[in-house]
């Protein structure tokens, strides 16, 4: 993977998945011993290393000392990994013409197309031999084969199709693999860095216990249980080890069995060569697709802004990645090579109505945008033992969560200071939400689910409390109190949870607030007996965004939905945000006093009526 | 396109263990923000207070943006550096809070929290110095899972901010 932290980067599919059409173009800096390779990997015609050092060395004389990447260090290879380049196009015209710049591949990918790795094929080929011959697994796994077995027999089919591909062509060499190569879904690959990041420099942050299980190879599928339905897809670059490391850095991954992993390097044609990640790319339903660490050109920025180069480890390398159908399309091109375009989340407001000659993102008519940005601060008077907060947020009825916001996660532990039992974690959650057409609820738009839980000395982790809280759809900022309760702990279940650890737990988060669906007058939780707990502390910073009605055409659509006089509340509204003020109206008009009052009136009217004849 | 300034200050911090502070900042904002004036980091003088009060950074910001949209609005990342009586500087707290979305002056109080290391690395951090820190600063305004990280309370960090918003209200954008 990239150097450096790299978040995913969510885009929104406008087009079907197959018309995804990625290039990755990947180049290497400072060296002039490369000879560019199109596509498939041409070791075979490499001069021999040693004949290649002597010519490094003959380069190196050539060039300043300084600009030499050897002598750079890692520092430096992780300084220009802060700020990648975004030399775009003249940078790449330069790479053509610049000694010191070499494309080392260039390739396009398809959604879940796999192409081969140098190493994969040479296993492939090596298992299709001793089944040949007749060697038993058994024996295989004696000569230290054992994940060599794993190939599945998808993987014999799709690389006779590739080679069939390769004779259709006309092309005689059989295929040998390529540097940039793909791992699909089926295969259930895992991103080994990713697990293993570490996010702190202190020698107390372990891998948890689901990734070390992964890691270690004893469940390698098992990780996909508590992941998000989605799929995924990894392009690779098979590249010589030595180009990879930086010199006196150390390696990522605390435990032994990390490092071993990390220094099993694989060998092709006598030369140590390492897999290394460099796009990760995660499909959700919805059509929303993650792309880590994005693409090289924002679709929601100019052209002229240039692509980024995503520098690998080792300061040497560095690459692109571009959706190819993205690029604009002439006037001779039929729409269908239109497809495929990405739109970045915050652009995927184009789908509604935009304002002539302006370029600011507008929400389709009759509906409205609210943008929440909620802060965890801090947590109080919940005990001694390290905290930590898990959240979810549930949208209401006609209101949508965008896909790029979280809507899940769990804070960092922290310890407790003070005589107040002060946790402190400045955890931002970042919601917007867009209404489906006007409102049909007086309820807000959304309603954060929270759970504060204890890890102790033994870690064995218990519920402290939970909480809702539903930031009211108005444009705002405040720190709001939120208190927490927790379910009664009988005498027996406070000893086991004192001895044994473990709490009491909700099943059913949705239950702590007004459950989903509710409808009826009267909602009763007696049965449930609850112990007060302690407080979180919310900045709460809210934005709303609609279409602002003017002229007697707002007034005369406006005057029939308001069946009573609105509130004082609402009437100081200082802007006419009707799906709002809507909201505001259902909700005045429905309480209970007003049907008991209704009915008594009705009543009385019913009593009066035969006084009267 | 609508505009949005932010005025203000970082005025200070208080509560850290250490007696010299100063404080690296940054503004971070989506793709929607392009920035037209100021600068969106920098770094405060180190500041050595009187026992028991803040230190006082009063470090001006004067930023402004053009926008594009509601999403991604900005938000200041902060590290809180101390210096000890040897002259080491240590990590006091990492923080983040978002700029107000509501026009007028603000003051923001930013609880910060740093990593806290094993037992053997506390006492070393104590006796030598060096402790833990963040490989990748983005996590402190990520909102993805950090259930990895274990942290302690730092001190807090004040900032006076006022915000201007011109052309809000022309896209339906209430602030």
């Amino acid at each position: 993977m990239a150097d450096g932290y790299q978040p995913y980067v969510t885009y929104r599919i406008a087009d079907p998945i197959e018309n995804l059409q990625l290039q990755v173009i990947l180049r290497k800096r400072k060296t002039r011993v490369s000879a560019p390779v199109d596509g498939a990997a041409k070791r075979k015609g490499s001069p021999p290393r040693r004949a290649r050092e002597l010519e490094r060395g003959a380069a190196a004389e050539e060039t300043p000392l300084q600009d030499d990447p050897d002598d750079e260090g890692g520092e430096e290879g992780e300084r220009r990994a802060a700020a990648p380049s975004a030399d775009g196009a003249g940078d790449e015209a330069r790479g053509g013409a610049d000694e010191d710049v070499v494309e080392v591949a260039r390739t396009t990918f398809r959604w879940q197309t796999k192409a081969f790795s140098p190493t994969e094929v040479k296993t492939i080929r090596r298992l299709l031999d001793d089944q040949s011959t007749g060697r038993s697994r058994v024996l295989s796994r004696l000569l230290g084969r054992a994940a060599e077995s794993q190939v599945s027999t998808q993987m014999y089919k799709l690389l006779l199709a590739r080679e069939r591909e390769m004779e259709a062509a006309g092309q005689l060499d059989s295929y040998a693999g390529e540097i940039l190569h793909t791992r699909i879904h089926s295969e259930g690959f895992f991103d080994e860095a990713e697990w293993s990041m570490r996010l702190t420099t202190s020698r107390d942050e372990q891998e948890t216990p689901l990734a070390r299980e992964v890691l270690s190879g004893t469940s390698l599928s098992a990780h996909r249980l508590g992941e998000s339905a989605s799929v995924s897809m990894w392009i690779l670059a098979e590249l010589p080890s030595k180009d990879l490391k930086k010199r006196g850095a150390q390696q990522d991954g605390s435990t032994f069995l990390s490092r071993w992993r990390g220094r099993r390097d694989r060998v092709v044609d006598n030369e140590a060569t390492e897999a290394v990640v460099l796009c990760t790319l995660r499909l959700y339903s919805g059509g929303r697709l993650d792309v880590k660490p994005g693409l090289s050109t924002d679709p929601s920025e100019a052209p002229a802004a240039g692509a980024r180069w995503f520098q690998l480890a080792g300061g040497r390398y560095e690459y692109k990645i571009e959706n190819v159908a993205e690029a604009p399309a002439s006037a001779a091109e039929g729409e269908e090579n239109k497809s495929g375009r990405l739109t970045r989340k915050p652009a995927a407001a184009a789908a509604g109505r935009a304002v002539p000659g302006l370029d600011f993102q507008m929400p389709p008519r009759q509906s409205a945008y609210v943008y929440h940005h909620i802060e965890i601060l801090k947590t109080s008077h919940f005990g001694d033992a390290a905290q930590y907060v898990q959240f979810y947020a549930l949208a209401a009825d006609g209101w949508t969560i965008r896909p790029s916001c979280v809507v899940n996660a769990v804070t960092q532990t922290s310890t407790v200071a003070g005589t107040q039992q002060v946790a402190t974690f400045g955890f931002p959650i970042e919601l917007m939400l867009e209404s489906n057409g006007l409102p049909a609820s007086a309820r807000p738009p959304l309603t954060l689910f929270f759970s504060v839980m204890s890890v102790d000395l033994w870690d064995r982790h218990r519920h402290l409390g939970y909480a809702h809280f539903s930031p009211l759809a108005q444009s705002g900022s405040g720190v709001f109190e939120v208190a927490f309760w927790k379910v009664a702990e009988s005498r027996g279940s406070a000893m086991q949870s004192f001895f044994v650890g473990g709490a009491e737990e909700m099943r059913d988060l949705r239950a702590i607030a007004l459950p989903d669906g509710f409808a009826s007058p009267c909602l009763n939780k007696y049965g449930l007996s609850t112990d007060s707990s302690g407080k979180m502390y919310l900045r709460v910073n809210t934005l709303l965004q609609q279409e602002q009605e003017t002229g007697a055409g707002a007034k005369a659509r406006a005057r029939p939905v308001v069946a009573e006089k609105p509130p004082p509340a609402v009437r100081k509204q200082r802007a006419p945000y009707r799906a709002i003020k809507d909201a505001h109206t259902l909700g005045a008009s429905s309480t209970a006093a007003d049907l008991v009052r209704r009915r008594l009136e009705e009543r009385t009217r019913a009593k009066l009526v035969p006084q009267a004849r | 396109m609508a505009e949005l300034h932010i005025l203000g200050q970082l005025a200070g911090g208080g509560g850290f263990e250490l007696p010299s502070l100063l404080c690296k900042w940054v503004l971070e904002a989506g793709p929607n923000f392009r920035l037209l004036e100021g600068i969106t980091a920098g770094q405060t003088h180190c500041d050595t207070p009187n026992e028991g009060e803040p230190a006082v950074w009063s470090h001006p910001m004067d930023i402004h943006y053009a926008v594009r949209g509601i999403d991604g609005w900005p938000r200041m990342r902060l590290e809180v550096y101390g210096v000890d009586i040897y002259g080491r500087t240590e990590l006091a707290g990492y923080g983040q809070c978002t700029i107000p979305t509501v026009v007028g002056s603000h003051d923001l109080t930013v609880c910060t929290w740093r990593p806290c290391g094993s037992l053997r690395e506390q006492m070393s951090a104590f006796f030598l110095g060096g402790v833990p820190r963040l490989k990748h600063t983005e996590i402190v305004s990520s909102a993805a899972d950090r259930f990895r990280l274990q942290t302690q309370p730092s001190g807090e960090v004040y900032l006076k901010v006022s915000i201007l918003c011109k052309d809000f209200a022309r896209y339906g954008v209430h602030c």
